[in-house]
């Protein structure tokens, strides 16, 4: 970091080349569109590199908190402005997702239906949920990142996903006719 | 993929997120998240790095790059040829029509194409709108009419030196 602050393009590459996926994931997942994904994480990083050039980068060794803070509030902001275009999807769309077969993993379909589903949880939900796997934080970064205490991230973490279930099992068990 | 290193310190099964509670929705979201990073575009640190690095002024060490760059309307893609080098940004102007990509890039040159400089195709078409973004990626640009001038020069001569 201290080199890539300086100048170093070496250093600059590595953390693209390790960050730029994660942040493209969580923004591809929040925004639902590949091209306004590379658009917010392009941006991202010229924000970002500004303020290393700059010497405005203060927070030492917590650089990936600081990274997807900036990467959120980028998302946020377009997935506000998408959001208001967005269309309802049918609870029978999620059919088949609640019991994936653990053996082969979930299939083709069953990924669909959750990713549709995670679309239905509210917008708190859907982003604990993304940081955490999209964007691969610990929990104890999410909840730095959230400014909340870690066993309140894990409680809001584990009713997320039980919401989850919940809507996904409920679709199973009254398929569209 | 569901537990880093941090948080494996968490010893208590009830503090892990109800990950274990529900391990296969979260082998689905892992999937998903795989998939989603798997799908970054080719090329996109390349592309972040030529831009970062012309906005900071750093380019000057690099050697020339070219780019067709993605529009910032996530519903059209841009036709901007950025040459990146000795520290300044260059959009060349494109001629107006609907000439497809590959046929804006014929038009400019094909040399520019040369693998070697990184060249990237981005199918699309023209659109007068993206007369904007050009504008925009202009203003972003660190250029001066002295160095664009300058830059210009550059190329006719490497062109001319069979460089390109």
């Amino acid at each position: 970091m201290v080199a890539a602050s300086s100048g170093d393009e070496r250093a600059w590459r590595e953390i693209l080349d390790r960050y730029a996926p994660r942040v493209f994931a969580l923004a591809k997942s929040r925004v639902q569109s590949a091209e306004l994904a590379e658009e917010i994480t392009q941006s991202v990083f010229v924000t970002i590199s500004g303020k290393l050039a700059g010497g405005e980068y203060a927070e030492k060794g917590r650089f990936e908190p600081w990274l997807f803070r900036v990467a959120m509030n980028r998302v946020r902001d377009e997935a506000r402005r998408v959001k208001r275009h967005a269309r309802p999807t049918a609870p029978e769309s999620f059919a088949g997702v609640a019991a994936p077969d653990e053996a082969d993993g979930p299939g083709e379909d069953q990924l669909m239906a959750l990713r549709e589903g995670i679309t239905q949880l509210s917008e708190a939900d859907q982003e604990i949920l993304h940081l955490r796997h999209q964007g691969q934080m610990s929990f104890r970064q999410i909840a730095e990142f959230l400014d909340e205490p870690l066993g309140t991230l894990l409680a809001r973490h584990h009713r997320a996903l039980r919401k989850l279930k919940q809507l996904l099992t409920v679709s199973t068990e009254n398929p569209s006719p | 993929m569901t537990m880093n290193q941090n948080d494996q310190n968490i010893q208590n099964p009830q503090s892990d997120g109800g990950e274990r509670e529900h391990a296969e929705l979260v082998l689905g979201l892992a999937q998903l998240a795989e998939r989603d990073r798997a799908d970054t575009p080719e090329n996109l640190s390349d592309r972040i790095f030529v831009r970062t690095q012309a906005n900071l002024g750093h380019a000057a060490d690099a050697p020339p790059a070219v780019f067709v760059l993605r529009s910032r309307s996530w519903m059209r893609i841009a036709a901007a040829v950025l040459i990146v080098g000795a520290g300044v940004a260059v959009v060349m102007s494109l001629p107006n029509g609907q000439p497809s990509i590959p046929e804006v890039v014929e038009s400019t040159g094909t040399e520019l194409a040369s693998a070697e400089f990184n060249f990237e195709f981005v199918s699309g078409v023209w659109d007068d709108s993206l007369d904007g973004e050009i504008d925009l990626l202009m203003a972003e640009s660190t250029m001066l009419d002295g160095e664009l001038d300058r830059e210009w020069e550059e190329f006719d001569f490497l062109h001319d030196e069979g460089a390109l």
